[in-house]
């Protein structure tokens, strides 16, 4: 645009010429401002997300041998809404996933009508591992399900505590497996996400 | 020798035992199927018959191997000679009835009549009995002339049409005759005197004649009894329109056996039909195995695809006319009704027949369909879950167990190690149930798939494959009955919204099982075409829907065994959990 300008004022142009040219060098500055406070935005929104994001991927810890841990666990309270009890549904996996070991799924039911209501809950829930695709699973007992004490409900990073009682589960080679605790941080998933 | 020695164990079969052979009563006789309705009593007469004439076989059998040849009781064999040599000829009368039962027949028969010969030479070869052979002779030529007369009367009978009358006749002269033969059949004049004065020239043109008679006659009997068989086929049809039509108007489906009701109970009805429908197609197929007639391919396709059909267009139908506050119930109702019919089907064909009407049924209803959605997210997971873990566990629990199917014979041949099972009467029934007994009894074995007879029966079975099928009582399941219900957010107000939950819930509540693995108890030798021309509507279950049970194509169907398992189960595996029976 420079260049411009001196090349119109090198040749000698008309007022109206040089007033639209002035015109468009106006606009194209602030183009210019524009596009680099959007650009300040991006990047403080950036940073923004990457500070949320280190908490909110979640986690699951499981004490048993091996221990289980992942870096993944995400809870939903999934209502059908015909009236029957809701659904509290933690997941350490995309359930499309095929690779992501180990994995875990905690499937209670509740009358709490969200995830927030469950700090300081207690759901029995069932509970599945898989360690790997080939390994045997490892699950709750039939009718015997885990304790799942919800605690903190956390508004703005988005999640929930929870430890998991001691419990006997069974593996699917009919070995007994001690657990002797566990913890959650699950990121709350809202219906439909 | 060997003969003389299966003899004695024979020699006890008690006329009266009910049911197949099997390991608690190997001698029990096979029943008739009766297509032929006389079948029925001439095989309940044969082997009434048989038991007495064992009893004395075995009497004369005693006398002829611990005493002297001379105090064998010759008495007692003219006097059950007659019966042995009719014996025969019923037998093979009843195998023109094409009745399996005939076979077993001839066979006993045939070793009453060995021994007969046996010891009745044994006792001719004696002073006494050379004596009663002389007498014999003398009698017989004093005769003659009677005899020659008896035999012009025959051949007349013959001439004028009476063929059944001019044969009875001659087995008459024959029971006579076989008296006195029995004790001198070892002698050339003698034999060549009976299988040519008797047999060629009375016998043979009565047989020459009435086999084909009655062959002709028990065929065309047998056409019509499978036709009859197949009539449940095209009212099946016919009654479906019906039902439709009422449907399709809005009101209430009169069944018009004075029970009326909405779509649920149509499909239940209908549901009902197909399956009484399969099994006399099944029927059907006995019969046309049994006389050689036609195999009802076409009429099973047929029904297949009407009864597929017509369960979907129930749905559909439903859909349409029901309003939003009762399609969630109607829906969870029907899905109900669909999940317990697709497992009596293969490869979950009916599920795949209704998912179209399903999935019209929810774009009808909108809320509905919302909840469905939400119910699919709630329980997808964990039925994925619930299924691995127990397929995982069942195959822990399988190692050390044996297919069912892996039990029966691979050829003709013989037995071998493991496979022992015949697919054919290759011996005397209560020889193969002790052989085949001796090798597979309380093996640990399994069988895929269980399904109980009815909701209320005690009694289970894994359907007819490979020249088999199993009997079992399932194990009593309520607690992981109810956690399974737990995680499916499911009651008797609140039904599963999916067809897999719904598969799921009922199976549980059916006890019905994907594998069942136990000690093998007791087994039992049936008739393939017998099991399944008197096969009742509650055993339906035992044949798949829409499918005609194959099988090897080298054996003879007429002479297949089906072989049933008793399994006491100590392992049962539903596709969402698995039980162990108690230790006792």
């Amino acid at each position: 645009m420079i260049l411009a300008l001196s090349l119109a004022l090198s040749t000698g142009c008309s007022k109206e010429k040089m007033n639209e040219l002035a015109a468009n060098v106006k606009e194209t500055t602030s183009e210019i401002t524009s596009t680099a406070e959007s650009i300040t935005t991006q990047a403080q929104s950036v940073i923004q997300t990457a500070k949320e994001q280190i908490p909110s991927t979640g986690s699951l810890t499981l004490e048993m041998t091996p221990p289980i841990k992942t870096n993944d666990a995400k809870i939903e309270l999934i209502s059908v809404g015909d009236g029957r009890p809701n659904v509290i549904q933690v997941l350490t996996y995309a359930p499309e996933s095929t690779t992501a070991y180990p994995r875990a799924l905690l499937h209670g039911t509740t009358t709490a009508a969200s995830v927030a209501m469950l700090a300081g809950q207690q759901i029995k829930c069932d509970l599945f591992i898989q360690t790997s695709a080939s390994d045997p699973m490892i699950a709750s007992i039939s009718g015997s399900p885990v304790a799942v004490d919800f605690s903190t409900y956390d508004l703005q990073a988005g999640t929930i505590k929870a430890s998991i009682s001691s419990s006997n589960l069974i593996r699917a080679d009919n070995q007994p497996v001690s657990l002797s605790g566990g913890d959650l941080t699950a990121v709350v998933v809202k219906e439909g996400e | 020798m060997i003969r003389v020695f299966l003899l004695v164990t024979l020699c006890f079969a008690s006329a009266n035992a009910l049911g197949n052979p099997n390991t608690d009563k190997p001698d029990a006789p096979f029943p008739a199927h009766g297509t032929i309705p006389e079948a029925s009593k001439m095989a309940s007469s044969l082997y009434g018959q048989y038991a007495k004439l064992s009893a004395d076989i075995n009497a004369i059998h005693k006398a002829g191997t611990s005493g002297p040849p001379e105090k064998i009781p010759h008495r007692l064999i003219e006097s059950i000679a007659a019966s042995i040599f009719q014996g025969k000829r019923d037998a093979r009368h009843l195998q023109m009835m094409g009745e399996f039962c005939a076979m077993d027949l001839i066979r006993k028969y045939g070793i009453l009549d060995e021994n007969l010969h046996l010891f009745g030479q044994k006792f001719g070869r004696t002073q006494p009995g050379m004596v009663q052979r002389t007498k014999n002779i003398q009698r017989m030529t004093k005769d003659l002339p009677k005899w020659q007369k008896r035999h012009e009367n025959v051949m007349k009978l013959l001439s004028s049409g009476k063929i059944e009358q001019a044969t009875s006749e001659a087995e008459k002269m024959g029971g006579e005759r076989y008296a006195m033969y029995a004790i001198m059949s070892d002698i050339s004049e003698s034999k060549t005197w009976w299988e040519v004065g008797f047999v060629e020239q009375t016998l043979g043109p009565c047989d020459a004649q009435v086999n084909p008679l009655r062959t002709n006659q028990y065929q065309q009997a047998a056409a019509k009894r499978l036709a009859e068989h197949l009539e449940p086929v095209n009212s099946f049809e016919q009654d479906s329109l019906k039902i439709l039509s009422q449907l399709n108007s809005g009101g209430k489906v009169d069944f018009g056996d004075g029970t009326n009701g909405g779509p649920v109970e149509a499909f239940q009805w209908q549901g009902a039909k197909w399956s009484s429908a399969n099994t006399s197609v099944l029927r059907a197929l006995g019969v046309a195995y049994a006389f050689q007639i036609q195999i009802p391919d076409q009429s099973m396709e047929q029904l297949n695809a009407s009864g597929k059909k017509s369960l979907a267009s129930i749905i559909e139908a439903a859909g349409q006319s029901a309003s939003d506050t009762e399609a969630t119930v109607l829906y969870g109702r029907l899905l109900r009704e669909i999940a317990i019919l697709n497992r009596r089907v293969s490869n979950n064909e009916l599920n795949a027949a209704c998912q179209p009407a399903l999935d019209k049924f929810l774009s009808t209803h909108a809320a509905l369909a919302a909840n469905v959605k939400r119910y699919d997210r709630a329980t997808k997971e964990v039925l994925k879950m619930r299924r691995q873990l127990a397929e995982q566990r069942a195959r822990s629990f399988q190692s050390n167990f044996q297919n069912t199917a892996s039990l029966i014979a691979t050829d003709h041949s013989g037995p071998p190690a493991i496979h022992v099972a015949p697919k054919t009467l290759t011996n005397f029934a209560e020889t193969i149930i002790k052989e085949t007994a001796s090798v597979i009894l309380n093996k640990p074995v399994y069988c895929e798939p269980v399904i109980r007879l009815s909701p209320t029966s005690t009694t289970a079975l894994s359907p007819l494959k490979n020249f088999h099928y199993v009997n079992l009582v399932p194990l009593a399941i309520e607690a992981e009955r109810t956690a399974l219900a737990d995680s499916l957010i499911a009651s008797s107000e609140y039904p599963p919204l999916t067809l897999e939950a719904a598969d799921a819930l009922t199976s549980s509540e059916y006890l019905d099982y994907r594998r069942a693995g136990g000690t093998l108890g007791r087994i039992h030798l049936e008739s393939m075409t017998t099991r399944l021309i008197t096969l009742p509507d509650v055993a339906a279950a035992i044949g798949p829907l829409g499918q005609l049970p194959r099988f090897d194509q080298e054996v003879d169907p007429k002479q297949a065994i089906y072989w049933r398992f008793d399994i006491v189960p100590t392992w049962l595996q539903n596709n969402y959990f698995t039980v162990v029976a108690a230790a006792k």
